[in-house]
């Protein structure tokens, strides 16, 4: 029973590896192409909800992979750093809602205006939307 | 100060906060779980997925596209 177990794992491993390398690959080269598209144009559009909605559609149809369960205090403590978060996001908006009283998305236009790091955005969305896909 | 370092100080405080009990969670095993495990949670029900996902495609189109 542990010998197979075992060796199942073993058998495994590497494909799991495999998996992981080749969406890193993907991943990294989309954004890379996606990354030239200027924010607010119709191509940023496309390169966002192409690979967007796709995931979550795909997402949303598949099973769950893992039963997957948690405690009280594991949802309050995160419904309430979310909603701490929203609280603030608002503040911002009532404040001015502009460069000088920025929201998280206005604070981080600026850093956008750079390709680097519009590669490095979409390689961290598109990451995370494969990880939750996977979930 | 200026209302922009007060904002920016908040945001990051916020997911300091996140960051810090996350990790405590992994190293010491303390406290709430990691929000991987709080997510993985959320995404057991249909209604949860359309609601985790749905925010991750706003979120996506609101830095990368808007």
């Amino acid at each position: 029973m542990v010998e197979s177990q075992q060796r199942e794992e073993t058998v495994s491993r590497p494909l799991l590896l495999s998996r992981f390398a080749v969406v890193a690959v993907c991943v990294t080269a989309y954004s890379l192409v996606a990354a030239a598209a200027r924010p607010l144009t119709l191509p940023s559009t496309f390169t966002v909800l192409l690979p967007g909605l796709a995931l979550a559609v795909w997402g949303i149809w598949r099973a769950p992979k893992r039963a997957v369960r948690t405690n009280r205090l594991t949802v309050v403590t995160w419904f309430f750093l979310l909603g701490l978060f929203c609280a603030w996001e608002l503040v911002a908006f009532w404040w001015g809602n502009d460069q000088a009283h920025p929201t998280l998305s206005l604070a981080f236009d600026p850093v956008l205006e750079n390709y680097l790091a519009r590669v490095a955005g979409y390689v961290l969305w598109l990451g995370t939307g494969a990880w939750l896909v996977s979930r | 100060m200026t209302p922009r370092t007060i904002l920016i100080a908040g945001f990051v405080a916020i997911f300091g906060a996140m960051a810090v009990l996350d990790l405590l969670h992994r190293r010491r095993g303390r406290g709430p779980e990691p929000l991987a495990t709080a997510l993985s949670a959320a995404m057991r029900t249909p209604v949860g997925r359309i609601l985790v996902l749905g925010w991750w495609l706003w979120i996506g189109y609101h830095f990368l596209a808007r």
